[in-house]
């Protein structure tokens, strides 16, 4: 009783209607791209001050005041996430589909200025006015600026792979398939049952 | 019902009743729950929100590495569109912005809770004790701790009392093949039945179909998920070792499988023969396993033995899903009170008696400073272990062995 075999028109209709379906998703995924911008954050630097010899380097935002400063950011594409980070490189990746690059480079420098001009309020609201009393008398600001730099990645990374989206052009197919040999069941099932 | 049994339902309700306020009055004491609710206080609903915020984002099977099939996902989703809202930020900040939803979250839980004693004694007693019953349950450990992390656990209770209903293997496979796709391990149950169906022919139609429904219903809802849900099989497989992701304290604050004591060393090291102890009590679970499995095998039972026979081994082989699990006896109780299995009745009893489960057994002599949700700052929390880390597991491994005898020596087709 068990029949896992389709007749032609059966086959024909799981094609027909599956195929259509399944191409659909698959294009519409294999478009989508994840861009990504390195980030080197901006910092204030203080070295060799008073004949110490110190490094000291502070970044100018968190990771939170970076998200706040992006989600305020009037920007095209809205689905920025903050990857991956340390202290030195933050990448912020972008979720998007083939042919964005213009949306992408102008999103990309509104977020660069919004970002100068937070370090730069930072800066000089809390660094600026450091200064050390030495070196006969000499008042020596401490901190210097280091600004952001924001670059774009140029290949954009396929957001899924070969097999999701082989997956996604099969599914339906093998979905309506399923359907036909559990529906065959059941209808046989039944008569045999009356 | 005759009036002792009334009596006796009462008591149980009034025993949870006690036990719920025990737990109010150690909170206003202590400013968190007590043992054996889970030892990291601030998790309280983050099982709920951590899926509610994973439902929303990118990464569920390659980041997260879920073991949760899309269908919860997009359960949430739903959740998350129609009845929660805009939220952003982590799953911490999702709890914060959802303050005025949890009450709905805790009715939508109750609810369910609720919808499975209607379908389960709905025909076996009136509806003022199915009142009663609920009101036991509801306030019995099992319950309370997986309300108390959100879990969506308590959403599988109404569909496995709708599958222990005398319905059309039809209408079974459909069932399961949901249940399947809310919680994966679920498949015992199809498994037990498949192994039946080697000498009991009744159950063929449900051999065929459950496996097909539960691939559509997978498929489809991945698809409409889309991300990686092929990966849920390699995530499963990495969460079965639960030592790694599980802390001890965690795993035997509410055990409901003796394999957990082989943890018992990390937290009492001087306690050495625990470890050689907890293996040679898996082993002899895995033997008994093995024993049911064979009467499975040579016996032909029917459906409702064999819904018995998946949940006592899905409560008694899983560490990861915990003492939650034993939730699942609330339907599975109804079958042994309409088949007059009092002895069963009684051992089973014991998973929803609070107090037990509240008794400290062993205190750790270093106390950590950690967050309480529910007391909104910090507390000075005792870490320590309460009877339900012996009695339940024990309890639970008496009624396999029970079982087994019982099944050996009855017919049961």
């Amino acid at each position: 009783m068990i029949n896992f075999k389709l007749k032609f028109r059966e086959l024909f209709f799981t094609i027909l209607v599956g195929f259509p379906i399944g191409l659909t998703l698959y294009y519409a995924n294999y478009i989508k791209i994840t861009y990504e911008l390195k980030l080197t954050p901006g910092v204030a630097v203080a070295k060799e001050f008073c004949n110490n010899v110190s490094f000291i380097k502070l970044n100018l935002y968190t990771l939170l005041e970076l998200d706040e400063i992006i989600n305020n950011s009037m920007l095209l594409n809205k689905n920025y996430s903050i990857k991956n980070s340390d202290n030195e490189l933050i990448i912020i990746s972008v979720k998007s589909e083939i042919g964005q690059d213009n949306i992408i480079n102008s999103d990309l420098n509104i977020i660069k200025e919004n970002l100068i001009s937070f370090e730069n309020l930072k800066f000089n609201k809390i660094f600026k006015g450091v200064v050390l009393n030495c070196m006969n008398n000499l008042k020596l600001p401490v901190y210097e600026k280091h600004v952001s730099e924001l670059i774009r990645v140029d290949n954009p990374k396929k957001r899924y792979n070969n097999i999701h989206l082989g997956l996604l052009l099969l599914s339906p197919m093998i979905i309506i398939y399923l359907f036909i040999i559990s529906f065959k069941y059941i209808k046989l099932a039944q008569t045999s049952n009356d | 019902m005759t009036s002792k049994k009334i009596v006796l339902i009462t008591l149980l309700v009034l025993v949870g009743i006690c036990n719920f306020f025990f737990i109010a009055y150690f909170f206003y004491q202590n400013r968190y729950l007590p043992a054996p609710f889970i030892l990291d206080k601030n998790d309280t609903f983050m099982d709920f929100f951590y899926t509610l915020y994973w439902s929303q984002n990118d990464g569920i099977y390659t980041e997260w590495k879920s073991i949760y099939p899309p269908l919860n996902f997009l359960i949430l989703d739903f959740f998350y569109e129609f009845f929660i809202g805009d939220l952003n930020g982590t799953p911490f900040e999702y709890r914060k912005q959802s303050l005025s939803k949890l009450f709905g979250i805790v009715v939508i839980f109750a609810s369910c809770l609720l919808a499975s004693i209607k379908i389960s004694y709905g025909k076996l007693v009136n509806f003022k004790y199915q009142l009663l019953l609920f009101f036991f349950f509801l306030l019995s450990p099992p319950f309370l701790f997986a309300l108390e992390r959100g879990n969506l656990l308590i959403l599988c209770l109404p569909l496995l009392s709708l599958y222990i209903l005398p319905l059309n293997n039809i209408y079974k496979s459909l069932i399961l093949s949901l249940l399947v796709n809310l919680k994966p391990y679920f498949l015992i149950l199809y498994i037990v039945v498949f192994i039946n169906s080697k000498i009991n022919n009744e159950n063929k139609d449900f051999v065929f179909l459950m496996p097909i429904f539960s691939l559509i219903i997978f498929l489809s809802t991945g698809l409409i998920l889309n991300q990686e849900f092929y990966l849920l099989p390699f995530n499963l497989f990495g969460f079965s070792n639960a030592g790694v992701i599980l802390s001890p304290y965690n795993i035997l604050a509410f055990p409901s499988s003796i394999s957990s004591f082989i943890f018992l060393n990390e937290i009492i090291p001087d306690f050495k023969i625990s470890k050689y102890l907890g293996y040679a009590l898996k082993i002899l679970l895995f033997y008994f396993i093995f024993k049911l499995i064979q009467l499975v095998l040579r016996k032909k039972l029917t459906m409702d033995y064999l819904t018995i026979i998946g949940v006592v081994i899905i409560t008694n082989y899983s560490i990861t899903s915990g003492g939650y699990s034993l939730l699942f006896y609330i339907p599975i109780l109804a079958i042994f009170y309409k088949n007059k299995n009092y002895t069963f009745l009684a051992i089973i009893s014991i998973f929803f008696l609070g107090i037990i489960s509240l008794i400290p057994i062993y205190y750790n002599i270093y106390n950590a400073i950690g967050m309480s949700y529910f007391s909104l700052g910090t507390a000075e929390i005792v870490q320590n272990l309460t009877l339900s880390t012996v009695i339940y597991p024990v309890a639970n491994f008496i009624v396999i062995v029970m079982l087994y005898n019982y099944i050996k020596n009855k017919g049961l087709s």
